[in-house]
């Protein structure tokens, strides 16, 4: 059956890795205890065996040196053999066909050398398995006699079982209480996982503000904390795309009651007199005009954040666009007596579309001129700013906006006093269209306003 | 396909046996087979000093000098066939194709024939020195000891089988039989005694020298401790080998009083010169000569790996 959950994946591994552990470990540690000890045992045999071995000097063995072996070996708790029975050492070898010596080919030639032999494993002379060492007795070349030191070995086998007895419950204990523990590592890892899974099936839904609790700084948890983040922006999108379609229709509405009453008012005859039908017309006229332009600047500011017209970038002369835009505006200027400061450095030139830097300043002084009283006044400022940005500054001194508004500008159909501007012609998308274009220029664009002293409008422009 | 007749070259190539230095007619030589290296050592006896090796490298166990000493027979019970080498070319002139199995070889007092034994067939072959073979007399499992009389008897003396068998080489046929010590190995045969050596059975170790009649009655045993294989008698007296306790003794012509000297180092063989005795030394690789008459060690010669059967081929 294969993990089909994530709590599951993440236990299986940690239980696996808990098994493997631990099974090596006990493995490794039967390895070199038996090792350890078994190199220990021959250490001590060899080093008993040459001690024993010193005390020969030459020549057959006598007596009185087997009976010192034969003490020695009452003592020892290994089995100390004196050998010099030549057919034990294979002294026959080339005859020997159907005799098992105690001492094999190939040993009698380490054993002439002069080399210690070990054994390990099970000994056929013996009936059991040993560890043992065979050290030779030499006179000259000659190989008088072996002494075979081994000792069984069950007693070594019995010293891993007995650690085995304590190690395996010890063992069992740490991999049941590693499991356990695994599966509540396991949970609370997965744990925020499955919240995200409920939150996007809510979402789903349209529960926008559905929020994950953030439990830690891990992964995972700055993983639910961009979750909660897209989440809260879906939330705000939703609400903007709302937002615009209620504007949108609740903008349209207002021209389009006005051409339908008027125009019922016609059909009806309720007009009088010839002015007066003149006078309905014209009315209907410049709603058709107002929506004409709400859905230019619709499309406009869809096309501008859209990007799908690209911007025709040359290098301009700023400060003649500007010049250029203000002399656009003298009649107005003039028809409400506004007085107009313009201060333009003609060195600025920057890379851009020159219709839609014009735009920018269109719309700005379109909105300046709309809020600025009549005899009031206007200042334009064109001024570098450092070394590679310019800054154009555009103030009035109309009524100003109210601080806490001032974030809200540049939103579409964000308007200061809804009910005011409405009739001076606006369509809530001047600004939205400005900031758009600016930054699509790399320009910021700032606000600053005081109530009843007049709004400043600084944009940024990289030279 | 360019492989193929590289094998077929180096196939051909390992046919053609490469010739070993020659060995003078005129020079006495000393001959060791060497069984640990699969080597044959030769000693020019005259000037004192070792001549030559032949790298055999093949398991050879013993040889024998056939036609007068112009040729090296050499055997080994794991080859196929026996080989002839000419000495004094060094080439091998021929191969028997004898099988598996040849333990021991011994030519007739005559010349004319070689005896060997074939553990396999468990027979005794009967050859010409031409590599023709005469006759097949069955004997026991292990034929490792070869001896002959001077009327043209040989006796068998298995190792296995604790007995020894007497051979009509005339009559081509088997005449009597006797029993020996288990492990039976090396003897002598003497004008009217023959002495048999060996190892002892198990782990009891042989220290008697077995006298029997020649018609295999057991006449006595003498004690030469430990292991007594290999045996020579010269005009100076009968020198006995015991490679258990690396003892040569020296008899008188009773066989009861001896002296004795330890030379080598698990000897097992040992052959007798004019004046001199030659003893292999298994373990040692070595050969102690020993002066026949004073019984002592006067030289000594390097051999080849575990030297195991030695051989006097005289100078002309």
């Amino acid at each position: 059956m294969r993990p089909k959950t994530f709590v599951q994946k993440i236990w299986l591994t940690i239980s696996l890795v808990v098994l493997i552990t631990v099974s090596f470990s006990y493995f490794l540690l039967n390895y070199f205890y038996k090792n350890l000890y078994v190199d220990k045992v021959e250490q001590t045999l060899v080093e008993e065996g040459k001690n024993i071995a010193a005390d020969y000097h030459g020549g057959p063995i006598t007596d009185d040196y087997r009976k010192q072996v034969e003490w020695y070996n009452e003592k020892s708790t290994a089995e100390v053999l004196l050998v010099n029975n030549p057919r034990e050492l294979s002294a026959c070898l080339p005859f020997e066909v159907d005799y098992d010596s105690l001492i094999h080919e190939t040993d009698r030639e380490k054993l002439l050398a002069g080399e210690v032999v070990t054994k390990v494993g099970y000994e056929k002379r013996f009936g059991r398995k040993i560890m043992g060492v065979v050290v030779p007795l030499l006179d000259h070349q000659r190989l008088e006699g072996v002494l075979y030191l081994y000792i069984p070995l069950a007693t070594i086998q019995d010293m891993t079982k007995e650690v085995a007895v304590i190690w395996l419950p010890l063992a069992s204990l740490f991999v049941i209480a590693l499991v356990m523990f695994g599966k509540k590592m396991a949970n609370r890892l997965a744990g925020p996982l499955k919240e995200m899974e409920q939150v996007a099936y809510r979402m789903s839904h349209g529960e926008y503000e559905a929020q994950i609790p953030i439990q830690a700084d891990d992964e995972i948890g700055r993983l639910a904390k961009a979750f909660n983040i897209m989440a809260k922006a879906i939330y705000e999108e939703d609400m903007r795309k709302r937002e615009f379609l209620a504007n949108v229709s609740h903008e349209l509405r207002t021209p389009l009651s006005y051409v339908k009453g008027y125009s019922e008012a016609i059909l009806q005859g309720m007009v009088k007199t010839k002015e007066e039908g003149k006078k309905y017309v014209k009315l209907i006229h410049r709603e058709a005009g107002r929506m004409e332009r709400l859905v230019r600047d619709l499309l406009d500011l869809a096309r501008l954040e859209e990007k799908s017209v690209p911007l025709q970038k040359t290098l301009l002369v700023f400060a003649q666009v500007v010049e250029g835009t203000i002399e656009k505006y003298e009649p107005f200027l003039q028809e409400k007596a506004i007085t107009i400061t313009v201060d333009v450095n003609p060195d600025i030139i920057i890379e851009g579309d020159a219709d839609r830097i014009e735009q920018v300043i269109h719309n700005l002084l379109d909105n300046a001129i709309r809020y600025t009283p009549t005899g009031g006044e206007i200042c334009v400022r064109l001024t570098p700013a450092g070394n590679e940005r310019c800054q154009l500054v555009i103030r009035d001194s109309g009524k100003g906006i109210p601080k806490d508004k001032l974030p809200f500008l540049g939103q579409r159909f964000f308007r200061v006093d809804a009910a005011r501007t409405r009739t001076e012609g606006g369509t809530g998308l001047g600004l939205a269209i400005v900031k758009q274009i600016v930054q699509l220029h790399h320009g910021t664009i700032t606000f600053a306003s005081e109530e009843g002293k007049g709004t400043e409008v600084v944009i940024d422009l990289p030279i | 396909m360019r492989r193929f007749i590289l094998f077929l070259c180096l196939l051909l190539a390992s046919c053609q046996h490469q010739a070993f230095p020659p060995i003078p007619r005129q020079m006495e030589t000393l001959i060791s087979v060497n069984i640990k290296d699969g080597t044959v050592t030769f000693f020019d006896l005259t000037r004192e000093k070792k001549y030559t090796q032949w790298e055999i490298r093949e398991p050879v166990k013993g040889g024998v000098l056939l036609k007068h000493g112009q040729e090296l027979l050499l055997y080994g019970n794991e080859l196929e066939q026996v080989y002839v080498y000419d000495l004094a070319t060094g080439k091998r002139k021929s191969e028997w194709n004898t099988g598996k199995g040849i333990v021991s070889a011994l030519v007739s007092s005559d010349g004319k024939q070689v005896f060997l034994a074939d553990e396999q067939q468990q027979k005794l072959r009967i050859f010409t020195v031409e590599g023709k073979e005469e006759a097949a007399i069955r004997v026991g499992k292990k034929p490792l000891t070869l001896l002959q009389t001077k009327d043209g008897k040989v006796y068998v003396i298995d190792f296995h089988d604790a007995k020894a068998d007497i051979i009509d080489v005339r009559k081509r046929r088997m005449v009597a039989t006797f029993s020996v010590p288990k492990s039976a190995l090396g003897g002598l045969v003497r004008e009217k005694e023959l002495w048999v050596g060996g190892h002892g059975s198990g782990s009891t170790v042989e220290t008697n020298i077995h006298v029997y009649s020649l018609d295999g009655k057991l006449k006595k045993t003498i004690a030469a401790p430990a292991m007594p294989i290999s045996f020579v008698e010269t005009d100076n007296g009968i020198f006995t080998l015991s490679h258990g306790s690396n003892t040569v003794r020296k008899w008188d012509k009773t066989g009861t009083k001896a002296v004795s000297l330890t030379v080598g180092v698990n000897p097992f063989t040992m052959i007798g010169g004019n004046k001199y005795l030659y003893i292999a030394s298994y373990d040692g690789d070595v050969i102690d000569v020993v002066d026949q008459q004073t019984l002592r060690s006067v030289r000594q010669y390097k051999t080849g790996k575990g030297p195991f059967q030695l051989l006097i081929r005289e100078g002309r």
